[in-house]
């Protein structure tokens, strides 16, 4: 098991340094100059060249790379291009409501579509069609748009929810919970057919197999076979597919934020896009790409506690 | 699948595929041609109508600046087109070229590759967006070929998959063995099975490209105001959210139909690739016809089965099968594939696959009548009065869990953990199985075909039941570990007086170890016999025409009688 | 005149397991063809017999030793020769519904080993492909269809066919037999037989059954765990074994006949090692 984590640690190591150095070869090749864009038209020339000193820009891009990096492991992300202030400092204040959205978006999807899945296993019919259709609707509206449609209805019309803004957990868990619910709501119903379809026919799978078969001869009881030895062997494709969900509520919690105006992660980096703030965005890819890290792991560690094939080779 | 014509018109005759083709085409249609269908500027604002339903004047309403929604929406379609084109290019050329040759050649090229789509396949694709339109935000096009780079990784794995899965076929050694070039290989096998994935992944993406450029658009990059891109137009939406709600509706709408266009256009080219498009028989419940109850049960038998009649859909697999067992005897079941004889079998404890259902017969066994299609009682007789043993003994076994956990499961309730284990232990060292301990450790997919049989015979054991059922349990094995678990079968209905089914399909295993024989044969039973009677004197044609045409019983030198189908006779050798 | 067609020489195989291990399927095997001759090769699951011809067929290479066809080490052939050889090394496979393409016509798949000689035409093709299924006594409008339309003996007289339509003068037949129904098996080892007389084919006929092999071969050879054990004309080895693994392979099968199969299980119970870790 430990070799497993290892090994996914290793793989990551490319991950991340890849990542990384992409946002910064991605600079070099911005159509003008950084420099002359943040100071504008009418920076002197002094002003520019002390500028570029500033930003480390008098240096060839391998060289600024490594000093990121080396100041990136000692935890200095540099500052803010626009607010001066510590990247480290403006992500962290923001994690949390990026992360409450994610693992929000996991429980829900993971819950309600292993439920619909394996239902629908068991009954097939109607269910069966029902989710097909729900994975269908899920799919082709962008998640953006169903934040509004719920906005529109649950906040704007019903008053049940706020339309927009976060409130932090130490203002009330009630109030924490309910600025939140609208936006896993939009972003876990793209997912959560997905996970269901997976779901049903990963149980459909292993139900047709000679193991259920023997067992069932063997006067084991349904319920035992269901609950313990099918869902067992159902779980790894499952938990692929919650794996892409949860990288997928990235990009949905990037797109949910900016709707909700949540102060997280993903709102963060569509302001550092479109003020091209790089040393910003380049913090914000970082940390992406390590949650990225930590869903693989989490998966891969999942695999071996379902899976003794891969636990024992 | 081959692009031939039954293909196009299997594509074609779904009429969701066509619906989707259409629509696809009539989008490409405004977004080449937008002043033919709309003689509204986009740009075009009139201050009187802001805020607007849809009306005569405009189809779907106007806007906060009083411009026509559906002018908007139609010259918007440009942008969406343009976009999935650029990614769909990238992700083509670079997707296939690298899934193709990875497959084909390996090597390190292939580790490569591989480790190319696993970081990719890892990235949020937002994220990574984000940084391009950072840098490069006036304009779409880099972000969509970003995007067909991150794509061309799902698309390279599938690829990839489709290209080795056709090289590991037999079909592709026997062509290379027939004297082939790589080239015509290449072309002539390799690619018509490739082409299918291939062209099913690039719809799919392309429904994923118009999803990111929209989304683009709305976050406000990628394109520059007030330039009508659908992602912009939900973004206007959005901000008349309060007052204007239904702007919502046209915006989302087009996006959503042109999504739902490809998907369906990808479902339909997935579907009409494969090659035998069979619905699965559709079982028909109620079917069941008690028939009359049989007077001729004999007391002295242990289990009686009477007219056993089994279908599948409209076709008949068994009919009317009959057949008693007796203390202490075993019974085979011979027959072909094909004959019905599993199915015979696993009917008496309702274990018929789906689709599969009994229509007639019944089981009586320790006084009771059962007809076949009460599957609660007949559930009831499974592992107690009836134990079954398989044919592929490994695909018995639970891969996640323990051999002893196997064993344990089926142990009667109320015992501790102590006398669990115990009677594990107990029952595996009856199979003969050295090292019980160890062996209770392990997972199914640490021990050999023969211990897995060994394990498949403890397990059905466990509750013991006077009654074994066994599918071809050795067809499977090893001929010297067939032996071995002919005679433990034996030895062990001797020692706990167990009356045995056997089904197989072998002569020596009947010889072996049957003492009495029922011969099957599409679905119909042809006679049953002592086993020394049917070797003997067989009394049916066909019995007498599988018997000869054994190999196992044959003459060297000599051809070897074969069986007629339509005649049933015996051609060559004399009897 | 029969000389040596075929030779095999110190053949091993060693496949690298995790840990520095290794695996041998094979240890070093010696084995010979004469011109017009069925060898049987009979090994159980692990016995290397799988592995032998696809040495044989360059499918695999092997870690050392040697293959020679008349005389000449083939061993690593290169590509170009390999394909030469394809008119005169063949092979049969288990698996008959893995080894034809499903997307190609009969005609098709018949035609492809044709295609390497330059001098024959389309027209001379076709002639032959309709000669090819008659001899395997399939009716010719069968070039126009698809393996989906056959059963599995029907397929596997088909990939016969596709064997012997550029005259090979050795044919591999790896468990050409162990996929199909008992009464279908005596078709196709009739027909083996059959041409094998016609053609004055070499036949490697690999399998599992003794009992089988014994129906076709000349000579038998057996295998275990990658060495050869015995080897000997037919009726003699199984009339007489000389190793003890032979002579547990020929007491395991059943005889098909009660009480010969009864007499013989007294005979034997005692020396039947009921191996509790088989």
């Amino acid at each position: 098991m430990l070799s497993l984590v290892l090994r996914r640690l290793a793989l990551s190591v490319p991950l991340v340094i890849v990542v990384t150095a992409l946002t910064f070869a991605l600079e070099s090749l911005a159509p003008g100059d950084l420099a002359r864009t943040i100071l504008g038209a009418d920076g002197t020339e002094e002003q520019y060249q002390a500028l570029r000193r500033d930003l480390g820009l008098d240096q060839p891009l391998i060289v600024q790379y490594f000093e990121w990096l080396w100041r990136a492991l000692h935890g200095d992300l540099g500052q803010s291009f626009f607010t001066k202030e510590s990247v480290v400092t403006l992500i962290n204040a923001r994690v949390g409501v990026t992360v409450s959205i994610m693992l929000g978006v996991l429980v829900v999807c993971a819950a309600l579509g292993i439920a619909l899945g394996v239902a629908s296993a068991l009954r097939g019919g109607f269910l069966g069609r029902a989710i097909d259709l729900l994975s269908l609707v899920g799919l082709i509206f962008p998640s953006f748009w169903v934040a509004l449609v719920l906005i529109s209805i649950f906040a704007v019309t019903l008053r049940w929810f706020p339309a927009t803004g976060y409130s932090p957990m130490h203002d009330g868990i009630g109030l924490w919970a309910a600025s939140l619910t609208l936006p896993i709501v939009a972003v876990s119903l793209h997912s959560i057919a997905n996970v269901a379809k997976q779901a049903r026919d990963s149980m459909a799978e292993v139900l047709g197999r000679d193991f259920i078969r023997a067992l069932r001869a063997c006067g084991v009881s349904e319920a035992s076979i269901i609950w313990k030895h099918a869902l067992r062997n159902a779980a790894l494709p499952v938990v692929t597919v919650l794996g892409i969900v949860l990288v997928g509520a990235i990009s949905g919690a990037v797109f949910v934020e900016r709707v909700f105006v949540l102060p997280g992660l993903g709102s963060l980096a569509v302001s550092a896009a479109l003020d091209k703030d790089i040393a910003l965005l380049q913090g914000v890819t970082l940390y992406f790409t390590l949650l990225t890290v930590l869903i693989n792991l989490a998966i891969d560690t999942s695999y071996g506690w379902l899976n003794p094939k891969v636990r024992l080779s | 699948m081959s692009v031939t014509p039954s293909f196009a018109r299997r594509l074609l005759g779904r009429p969701l595929t066509l619906i989707a083709l259409v629509w696809i085409a009539f989008i490409v249609a405004i977004a080449l041609f937008p002043e033919h269908f709309t003689s509204y500027d986009p740009l075009d604002q009139d201050l009187l109508d802001i805020k607007q339903g849809p009306s005569a004047d405009h189809w779907l309403g106007a806007d906060a600046l009083g411009r026509d929604i559906l002018s908007r929406i139609i010259f918007g379609a440009r942008d969406t087109i343009l976009g999935v084109v650029e990614a769909l290019v990238v992700v083509a050329a670079l997707g296939v070229a690298l899934g193709l040759t990875a497959g084909l050649f390996g090597g390190w090229w292939d580790a490569l590759a591989r480790q190319y789509i696993d970081v990719l396949q890892s990235l949020p694709t937002i994220v990574i967006l984000l940084a391009v339109l950072a840098v490069f935000g006036q304009s779409m096009l880099p972000a969509m070929a970003a995007l067909g780079v991150l794509g061309s990784a799902g698309v390279a794995r599938v690829v990839r998959s489709a290209t080795l899965a056709v090289r590991e076929e037999l079909y592709i050694a026997a062509a290379r063995l027939s004297g082939l070039g790589e080239t015509y290989i290449l072309v002539n096998h390799v690619l018509p099975r490739v082409i299918g994935p291939v062209v099913v992944q690039l719809a799919l993406f392309a429904a994923i490209a118009v999803l990111v450029q929209t989304g683009v658009a709305f976050l406000g990059l990628g394109v520059a105001p007030p330039a009508p891109a659908w992602g912009s137009l939900i973004y206007d939406a959005a901000a008349s959210l309060n007052d204007f709600p239904w702007m919502l509706a046209p915006t989302g709408g087009a996006v959503a139909l042109t999504i739902l266009a490809f998907g369906l256009l990808g479902d339909g080219l997935r579907d009409a690739s494969t090659e035998t498009w069979t619905r699965p028989a559709q079982a028909r419940r109620g079917a069941y016809r008690a028939g009359p109850a049989p007077a001729d049960l004999p007391t002295g038998a242990r289990l009686s089965a009477r007219g056993v009649t089994i279908v599948a859909g409209d076709k008949t697999l068994v009919e009317n099968v009959s057949f008693d067992l007796f203390p202490g005897e075993t019974l085979g079941i011979v027959g072909e594939s094909g004959s019905g004889k599993t199915l015979t079998m696993m009917a008496l404890i309702g274990l018929l696959p789906p689709g599969v259902v009994a229509s007639s017969g019944m089981v009586a066994v320790e006084g009771r009548t059962i007809p076949l299609d009460d599957q609660r009682a007949l559930r009831s007789l499974r592992g107690a009065t009836i134990g079954a043993i398989f044919q592929d003994p490994m695909a018995a076994l639970d891969p996640c869990f323990s051999i002893g956990h196997h064993l344990e499961e089926v142990c009667e309730a109320g015992l501790s953990r102590t006398e669990r284990r115990a009677r594990v232990a107990a029952a595996l060292a009856q199979v003969h199985i050295r090292d019980v301990e160890e062996v209770m450790r392990r997972y199914p997919h640490q021990i050999s075909g023969g211990m897995a049989q060994r394990v498949g015979i403890a397990r059905a054991l466990m509750k013991s039941p006077r009654i074994l059922f066994a599918d071809e349990p050795t067809t499977a094995l090893d001929v010297t570990v067939q032996a071995e678990i002919l005679e433990l079968l034996r030895m062990l209905s001797r020692e706990r007086a167990m009356a045995v089914v056997m089904v197989t399909h072998d002569w020596g295993v009947v010889a072996d170890i049957c003492d009495r024989a029922m011969v099957m044969r599409h679905g119909r039973a042809l006679e049953t016999a002592d086993v020394f009677d049917i070797f003997e004197r067989p009394a049916h044609p066909y019995t007498r025409a599988l018997l000869a045409a054994n190999p196992h019983a044959a003459e060297p030198g000599h051809a070897l009688p074969t069986v007629d189908d339509k005649l049933a006779t015996m051609k060559g050798a004399a009897q | 005149m029969t000389g040596s067609l075929f030779r095999a020489r110190g053949l091993r195989v060693d496949y690298p397991l995790r840990g520095g291990r290794v695996l041998s399927a094979l240890k070093g095997v010696d084995l010979e063809i004469a011109e017009g001759e069925t060898v049987g090769l009979v090994g159980e699951s692990g016995s290397g017999k799988s592995t032998l011809g696809r040495v044989i067929l360059g499918l695999t290479d092997p870690t050392a030793g040697h293959v020679l066809y008349r005389g000449e080490d083939i061993t690593r052939a290169s590509r170009a020769r390999r394909r030469a050889l394809a008119s005169e090394i063949q092979v049969v496979f288990q698996d008959p519904f893995g080894s034809l393409n499903p997307a190609r016509t009969i005609g098709a798949t018949l035609a492809e080993p044709l295609l390497i000689d330059s001098s024959l035409g389309a027209r001379d093709r076709l002639k032959r492909v309709d000669a090819a299924l008659a001899e395997v006594g399939l009716p010719f409008d069968a070039a126009r269809r698809y393996p989906a339309n056959f059963s599995g003996g029907q397929r596997q007289r088909i990939a016969i066919a596709r064997a012997v339509i550029a005259r090979p003068k050795l044919l591999i037949c790896d468990e050409p037999v162990s996929a199909l129904d008992l009464s279908v098996q005596a078709q196709v080892l009739n027909l083996l037989n059959d041409l094998q007389k016609r053609l004055a084919l070499a036949l490697l006929f690999i399998s599992h059954d003794l009992m089988v092999v014994r129906h076709v071969s000349h000579r038998v050879v057996v295998l275990y765990h990658g060495d050869i054990v015995e080897q000997g004309e037919a009726g003699e080895l199984l009339a007489r074994p000389r190793h003890p693994y032979t002579a547990k392979l020929i007491a395991a099968a059943p005889i098909p006949d009660p009480r010969a199969q009864r007499a013989r299980r007294e005979q034997m119970r005692s020396e039947l090692a009921l191996g509790g870790n088989a």
